[in-house]
């Protein structure tokens, strides 16, 4: 009997699922058109179609990087939209008095009507999304990706994003139960939805930051702010961070929606069930509110696009967000479809929205900027960077601070202070470390600050730097699922030990040892520690020191081997950065003749490099160095004062192979010759 | 049979009482018909019988059982709303299918036997059927769900009289051939006067007047009068009647009075009246004198 009923249920169930995604097919599909017709848009958007590098193996870091952005913020503007859109449909049952009589009236449990409409949106969702992933695969499949890290690059973020869709469903699924009317939920969904947010943005704005990891130094405030963001529903929650504490979260706070979403339904009062939202007395609120979001998505949509940050582009995006939002509004709060009487009903709630615009952009221009660099702050010695591993976060701060987690290297506890230190550390080199802020897809209303190093890895929470006891060592920790994309990263742009230089605060700084620390998770790994033991045995000047049960691996260079290897370390980094700054389309070998009568053949090689493969790489070489010459950059990298600083690469099953091939014949060329023949 | 009994209801929206400590018990198999002024709890009262909402307080009955939250009964309970609603889109196959698979009664013979009754397009979308052919199609599939209490919230809006007739011939066959219980709420009285077995008047979230229809005229009555002098109205409130309405038209009294005929004649025997006739009230009089006591009188609101 019992199991009769609950096949009957589930039936019901079902079947009413089925009849509320029959009644949203034409928005669903709508949806998944939109989804699926937006990638070769931000495709074309990308430059990819007529780029060089099509030629190549892979794509460089920062395409993928833009168009990966671009795709997420898209996503989550559309996504946005949609979700509150399907909020309203699905939800329209019970809160509209007419159709509230009709469903509460048919002989089915409050949940069973829950889980009705909770199937069907998990179906309304999944559909665009699985849509959108298989176009997004088949379209790079199409373009030539070989490489399956850019596939899984893509496809990394979609589990977020799929979970923060459902999340954001459910908690305003809640809040509309919870409230009982329409407009209150509604009302209550912008301002916990939108409000972090559009507060998170206005900080921003103000300290004419990138990063929102950075905009707030409260280690307390800041776990706050990164977990309420995680929630939210706005382009930046929806930057990827896939890894598995974040999902974890994610899927916690997913079930807690469904759950308060579900005890909220069965006590809804169907009572406040109304007629019109338009009504709602609070209405003029939930349209200023909404248009301001909305205006303030398109702003940052446009800039992302346009890939300028000027406040006249912000400007037009919020314009062109906000008209079409009005008209959508309208539709759906009951005023009516017709254009004149939207118009004029609309006129004041646009006016004070574009004027609450464009004074806080006054008062961000009128405001000095904010310097948020510690000045005391000293200046490490040595610079090492290497694989991290997931023990190496210490619980819940770095769950919480998902992006920028600080933590320590293997065998080393940070004590709170040290903590901050790291934090501090990450404030005063940011400026040379965080680049290409847009990427990031949190870039502040009018930031112009110009950063130096391309930064989608610290954007993407691939890693973080810390320093140990002495706060003499900066370690860039790796999270090894990070890993392939840094290694990506890395490959197409060749530059990333410059990356570190030369504003670095190294100058001058004569380095005792040379420490190259890398991680032992792979049987190629273990090999090359065991080739380097047999290699090095008996050798001055170098110790090899492996790590079984921490599976790590690190050599020390000192004295002499040091000097050799940095000399041939530092001919290898002026070779990659040679090439790849001097990569531009405007250097040529006219300019380059002084270069090789001041510096030599030698320190030319990368220009030869440069000129066989003169390539357009880099769009954005203007951006990166805007106030300097190419001549410049060269003349500072083969500058003496360079010498003394220590960088060293890390290793990665790719990255370990050319460090292979780089690293042996550097230690000793003719032992690995030797063995070799042997 | 009490199929419904409803004891100190109550039921607030804000400030407002809807419903005001309303006591009722309809019985099974009959026709009820609830009238009352524009607010005076009439759908509320529906909703709460159909489950959809829930009382403040009080206890809300179906044959012995509570009904909010007890979804097993709306199979046995079914709103027509005042404005009928659909799943968006559907027609009436559709909607009937979707009823099919949701009521555990539905009848789906007695579903074409009324399409032949109600001629409506059963391909055509609900939503460009008119006003009056939506409420044909609502009471249609709410008939065919085979319910055993049918709320009807202005039952008869918006039909033409030829549909009126039959849908007020197949309730009469429901209500004696499977036991139907109607609750039909409407502001015209007089569909309802020669329709319903029992009236209730509600004002001000209370049950006012609560009468057999057959019965109702025995308690209330018109009567036209003339005295030599005319006495006023306390004069007629000494003698011990209940006078819910006086008005004088020249040297003729109107009076409706509520007492039985002989006390009447009785009491006013002593005045010695120059004519006497008693009328019995319609139900539209009846429900305009009575409101009137309550405050509720045509002059205060013109």
């Amino acid at each position: 009997m019992r199991s009769g009923t609950s096949s009957k249920n589930l039936k019901t169930s079902g079947l009413l699922a089925w009849r509320i995604i029959r009644e949203n097919t034409v928005w669903m599909v709508l949806l998944s058109s939109i989804f699926l017709l937006s990638q070769p848009f931000l495709y074309y958007l990308s430059g990819f179609a007529a780029n060089p590098f099509q030629d190549q193996e892979e794509f460089s870091f920062d395409q993928i990087g833009f168009l990966f952005t671009l795709q997420n913020i898209f996503s989550a503007i559309l996504l946005l939209i949609a979700l509150s859109f399907l909020l309203y449909r699905l939800s329209s049952f019970f809160y509209q008095k007419k159709q509230s009589d009709l469903f509460y009236s048919l002989p089915v449990s409050r949940g069973l009507q829950f889980s009705s409409i909770s199937l069907a949106a998990v179906v309304i969702i999944s559909l665009p999304f699985l849509l959108n992933r298989l176009g997004m695969l088949m379209a790079f499949s199409a373009g030539g990706a070989r490489s399956a890290e850019l596939l899984g690059l893509w496809s990394q973020s979609w589990t977020a994003l799929f979970l923060d869709a459902l999340a954001y469903f459910f908690l305003g699924f809640a809040l509309l139960a919870l409230v009982g009317r329409l407009g209150d939920g509604l009302a209550l969904i912008l301002l916990l939805e939108g409000g972090l947010p559009l507060t998170f943005f206005l900080i921003l704005a103000y300290l004419r930051q990138s990063l929102p990891v950075l905009a707030c130094r409260g280690r307390l405030s800041q776990s706050f702010l990164l977990a309420c963001l995680s929630l939210s529903p706005l382009p930046g929650s929806f930057i990827p961070r896939d890894n598995k504490a974040a999902l974890a979260l994610r899927l916690i706070a997913l079930f807690v929606f469904i759950l308060l979403a579900f005890l909220a339904f069965l006590r809804r009062p169907v009572e406040r069930a109304e007629q019109k939202l338009s009504e709602h007395p609070a209405y003029g609120v939930i349209e200023a509110f909404s248009l301001l979001l909305f205006g303030l998505l398109g702003g940052q949509f446009f800039e992302l696009i346009f890939n300028r940050q000027t406040v006249f582009l912000y400007l037009l995006g919020f314009l062109a967000f906000i008209l079409p939002a009005r008209y959508f509004l309208a539709f759906f709060s009951g005023e009516g479809g017709n254009p004149k009487v939207v118009w004029q009903k609309g006129r004041r709630g646009l006016a004070l929205v574009l004027g609450l615009f464009l004074c806080f952009a006054l008062i961000c221009d009128l405001l000095p900027r904010r310097s948020l660099i510690p000045e005391d702050f000293g200046t490490p010695k040595k610079l090492v960077l290497m694989a991290g591993d997931r023990a190496d976060l210490p619980g819940i701060p770095a769950f919480l601070l998902g992006r920028m987690e600080s933590f320590s290297g293997p065998g080393i506890s940070l004590t709170a202070e040290q903590d901050k230190e790291v934090i501090d550390l990450f404030w005063k080199w940011q400026k040379n470390l965080m680049m290409n802020c847009e990427n990031s897809g949190r870039s502040g209303l009018f930031h112009r600050t110009k950063l130096n190093f391309s930064g989608p890895l610290f954007a993407k929470g691939v890693g973080a730097l810390v320093s140990d006891e002495s706060g003499q060592t900066i370690r860039l920790l790796i999270l090894p699922e990070e890993l392939s994309s840094l290694e990506l990263y890395l490959r197409s742009r060749k530059d990333y030990l410059p990356l570190f230089e030369p504003d670095l605060a190294l100058k001058n700084e004569e380095v005792g040892a040379l420490i190259l620390k890398l991680p032992l998770a792979s049987i190629e790994q273990r090999a090359l520690a065991a080739d380097l033991r047999t290699v090095l045995e008996g050798q001055k000047d170098v110790t090899l020191h492996v790590d079984e049960a921490a599976s790590w691996l690190e050599l020390k260079f000192v004295g002499e081997r040091k000097d050799r290897l940095l000399e041939a370390y530092r001919g290898d980094l002026r070779e990659q950065t040679f090439f790849n700054k001097g990569g531009r389309e405007t250097f040529d070998s006219a300019r380059l003749e002084p270069l090789y009568n001041t510096y030599g053949r030698e320190g030319l090689l990368g220009g030869k490099l440069f000129l066989e493969e003169l390539k357009p790489q880099t769009r954005d070489f203007d951006r990166f160095w805007p106030e300097t010459s190419h001549e410049e950059i060269l003349a500072r990298l083969y500058a003496p004062e360079d010498s003394g600083k220590v960088l060293s690469p890390y290793g990665t099953p790719r990255v370990f192979e050319q460090l292979k091939s780089w690293l042996l014949p550097q230690i000793s060329p003719k032992e690995a010759d030797g063995r070799k023949g042997n | 049979m009490k199929i419904i009994e409803a004891k100190d209801l109550s039921k607030r929206f804000g400030k407002i009482h809807a419903l005001d400590k309303l006591s009722c018990d309809i019985s099974a198999a009959s026709i009820y018909g609830l009238i009352g002024s524009n607010g005076a709890g009439k759908s509320t009262f529906m909703r709460l019988v159909a489950g959809i909402y829930k009382a403040d307080s009080g206890s809300l009955q179906y044959q012995g059982q509570e009904i909010f939250g007890n979804a097993a009964l709306r199979h046995e309970i079914l709103l027509v709303p005042d404005q009928p609603c659909f799943l968006p889109g559907e027609n009436l196959t559709g909607m009937a299918h979707f009823y099919s698979t949701l009521y555990d009664h539905w009848d789906a013979s007695f579903f074409n036997e009324l399409l032949e009754i109600f001629p409506l397009d059963p391909q055509l979308a609900l939503s460009k059927m008119s006003k009056g052919m939506q409420r044909q199609a609502s009471l249609l599939l709410a008939l065919a769900a085979r319910p055993q209490l049918l709320l009807m919230d202005e039952a008869f809006d918006g039909l033409d009289p030829v549909m009126r007739e039959s849908l007020k011939r197949i309730l009469a066959r429901e209500v004696v051939e499977n036991q139907l219980t109607c609750i039909i709420a409407s502001h015209n009285l007089r569909e309802l006067e020669d329709f319903c077995d029992k009236i209730g008047l509600l004002h001000h979230g209370g049950l006012i007047y609560q009468h057999e229809l057959e019965s109702m005229n025995l308690g209330v009555y018109k009567i036209q009068t003339a005295f030599h002098t005319l006495p006023s109205k306390e004069e007629l409130e000494a003698l011990g009647l209940t006078i819910l309405h006086c008005e004088r038209r020249g040297s003729i009294l109107q009076l409706v009075i509520r007492a039985e005929k002989s006390e009447i004649r009785e009491k006013l025997a002593p005045l010695s009246p120059l004519i006497l006739d008693m009328l019995p009230l319609t139900l539209e009089e009846l429900f305009i004198y009575e409101l009137e006591v309550k405050g509720y009188a045509v002059r205060n609101l013109i």
